[in-house]
């Protein structure tokens, strides 16, 4: 039997109960969502050659079967910039199978060695191609229709869930606007000797600072800090992306740079 | 049962916060870092606005025309185009700085320039277009015949206001020129203007090599038909014989404090390197060898003696100590390596490298052994560092004839000096004056 008075009382905790319950999981969302450890895309990505559109050689089955047979090689680590050049070309899997195949033909002819150094020059200068083409693209005109059929290519492809999407757009507009910021550097100005100093920068949707940079670690050197300042004004608009969920981390923004280090 | 209400309402109070806390916390932290290494050698734009004044004689530069020349040539700065302009401001308020920021400017000098009873008073400013701040306003005065040595000061304040660099817009050169079968030794601005000839004569002039404190040239003269070393002062004119020894007499180089001097004689035969005071006295061998040791410079702490020799077969750099002892091979690459000169830091040597016929000027780290070649030639000599270490001045041969050129110590700023003569060679360049 409930007394009247307990009534009230169980009321009230029932509504603490729940307020309690709904916090929680609202945080729990909003934590998981933070929280949540991304699924680094960790393919073999051995770019041997410029991805080709038209890869006939993928739907003979027998090639899959060999790679399946394969024994594993050491997979390199995907790097940013492969993370990019992913996102954007779309061919990820077609690329992916095809080199396999050349790679065993390779295997052939070539000892290991030699392989090896051939990849990691080819990597090199795909990455730098891609990079390029990347950076003038989307510097260009965001409006751009190949850019466009790159991402829709992007959308429908790559990227297994909208968390992956998102670290990947995310790491690439990171990279467009660290290296915009870079080649504004003149690093002649900071010394010889390693220096780091750190800003801090709010940025409009449209990629236009808010205010100045705020300095939060000096080089020691004042025309060194004014000439990175000169560098973050000179470099507007920066590369931000239209998504605003994703944007919304680029708000506000600490640069650090370290202008004597070698890239 | 109320106290149990209370305490159930502060648990849920403190829980709440604790929550709240967290929240925040978390956003304080997710800013995102990105890390930029690395950079270039981005100029600063500069927009280098026509200062108000009134129309000087035709052919005459105006003051802005000066100063931009001036930051251009040192490599740090890229003036930009401003005859377009709508808006010519001359004084702080009439800024239009979107119009500024749409020719990218980064930075803009303004300023008015007044002549009084031959009295020049220039005001002028250095403003931050993106941060739309004076980083410098100044008033620089002093006799009209000066218009171009205030230019050169302003741009020296600039300079070394943005890249904390003393500027060297001030301070003048040496070349030895020759002109209808005559050689003559002059000091010029900078710019190649305000030419003075300070000896001349129908036989050859070579090595000029300016005192540690502006006010004297040393040179080698064949107007007695063998060489000889004078010192002469160009604040008086007057010379002193420094080296008229047997044989030849030649190369001298002062040494950081004045008192001294690296000459190269031929007193025993082959070319030897002798040390020898500024008076002419005490003259004693640095280094004494069967090979010619020629082209003595110091480094600027007095300590070591950088020269060429061919002991290693070619012309090569070597460096010895002041006190004599055994000379290290510094150069290595090239097929013969000639003129040393060192930067005043003593970090960097310039000299001129010999490779595939061509003759270039070259930079050489001296700590790290790390070479540049910062000209193409083919016929490039005389390499002589700014006083700031930021330029390198040079001869070479255009069309058959000698001129002389500037180019930035990264190799990306090459000018030209446009003086008239029939050939122009051996170019110093004079130290800062107080």
């Amino acid at each position: 039997m409930i007394r009247p008075q307990e009534k009230v009382i169980a009321k009230r905790s029932a509504i603490y109960a729940v307020s309690v319950h709904i916090v929680l999981m609202f945080i729990m969302i909003v934590s998981f969502e933070w929280r949540i450890k991304l699924p680094q895309v960790a393919e073999v990505e051995l770019w041997d050659s410029i991805p080709q559109p038209n890869v006939k050689a993928l739907e003979a089955p027998e090639v899959e079967k060999k790679i399946e047979l394969e024994t594993p090689k050491p997979v390199p680590q995907p790097s940013k910039v492969e993370e990019i050049i992913r996102s954007l070309t779309g061919d990820k899997a077609d690329i992916s199978l095809k080199q396999k195949n050349e790679e065993e033909d390779r295997k052939k002819i070539e000892d290991q060695k030699k392989k090896d150094d051939l990849k990691k020059i080819q990597q090199e200068l795909l990455k730098q191609d891609q990079l390029a083409k990347l950076q003038q693209e989307l510097l260009q005109d965001k409006s751009n229709p190949s850019l466009n059929r790159h991402e829709n290519m992007k959308q429908q492809n790559t990227i297994p869930t909208e968390g992956g999407a998102k670290l990947g757009e995310m790491e690439k507009y990171k990279l467009l606007i660290q290296r915009k910021i870079q080649q504004n550097v003149n690093k002649q100005l900071c010394g010889t000797s390693p220096v780091e100093l750190q800003f801090e920068i709010g940025l409009m949707p449209t990629g236009e600072l808010i205010g100045n940079p705020k300095l939060l670690k000096s080089s020691g050197m004042p025309v060194c800090d004014e000439s990175v300042e000169r560098a973050i004004f000179q470099s507007q608009p920066l590369p931000v992306p239209t998504d605003t969920d994703l944007f919304s981390k680029f708000k506000n923004l600490k640069l650090n740079f370290r202008p004597n280090e070698k890239i | 049962m109320k106290k149990y209400n209370l305490s159930m309402l502060k648990i849920f109070k403190a829980f709440i916060s604790l929550l709240l806390f967290s929240l925040i916390a978390k956003h304080a932290v997710a800013i995102e870092i990105i890390e930029i290494s690395g950079g270039g050698t981005k100029q600063i734009n500069i927009a280098v606005i026509p200062y108000k004044e009134a129309a000087t004689d035709k052919g005459n530069n105006l003051m802005h025309q000066i100063i931009a020349a001036d930051l251009y040539r040192s490599g740090f700065f890229r003036p930009l185009e401003v005859n377009g302009l709508i808006n010519k401001p001359s004084v702080l308020s009439e800024i239009n700085y979107p119009e500024m920021t749409a020719i990218e400017a980064q930075v803009m000098t303004l300023g008015q320039v007044v002549i009084n009873n031959n009295r020049l008073k220039v005001n002028w400013f250095l403003v931050d277009v993106s941060k739309k701040t004076i980083l410098t306003t100044m008033e620089f005065s002093g006799p009209a015949a000066q218009y171009r040595a205030i230019a050169h000061k302003i741009s020296d304040t600039i300079y070394e206001k943005l890249t904390g660099i003393p500027g060297v817009f001030s301070t003048k050169i040496s070349y030895i020129s020759k002109n209808k079968g005559r050689y003559s030794l002059n000091v010029a601005d900078v710019d190649g203007f305000n030419i003075q000839s300070v000896v001349s004569s129908p036989q050859p002039i070579i090595s000029a090599r300016w005192s540690p404190d502006a006010t004297k040239i040393a040179y080698v003269s064949f107007e007695k038909k063998k060489p000889i070393i004078y010192i002469q002062s160009l604040v008086t004119g007057q010379r002193t014989v420094l080296a008229n020894f047997k044989g030849n007499n030649s190369s001298p180089a002062w040494s950081p404090d004045g008192r001294r001097f690296a000459i190269v004689l031929t007193y025993n035969a082959n070319s030897q390197i002798y040390l020898i005071d500024a008076d002419g006295s005490n003259l004693k061998p640095l280094i004494q060898s069967t090979h010619i040791d020629t082209e003595p410079v110091w480094s600027p702490d007095g300590k070591s003696i950088y020269f060429t020799s061919d002991r290693g077969g070619r012309p090569q750099i070597y460096r010895v100590s002041s006190n004599g002892g055994e000379p290290q091979r510094l150069s290595f690459e090239g097929n013969q390596n000639l003129s040393p000169t060192v930067s005043p830091d003593g970090k960097m040597l310039s000299y001129v490298t010999q490779d595939e016929g061509r003759f270039r000027v070259a930079l050489h780290d001296i700590q790290t052994g790390q070479i540049m070649k910062i000209t193409d030639g083919p016929f490039d000599e005389a390499p002589k560092f700014s006083p700031n270490g930021r330029m390198i001045l040079y001869a070479h041969k255009v069309k058959g004839s000698g001129e002389l050129s500037t180019v930035s110590i990264d190799g990306v700023v090459h000018q030209s000096f446009n003086i008239q003569a029939e050939d122009i060679r051996e170019p110093a360049w004079g130290p800062f004056t107080k």
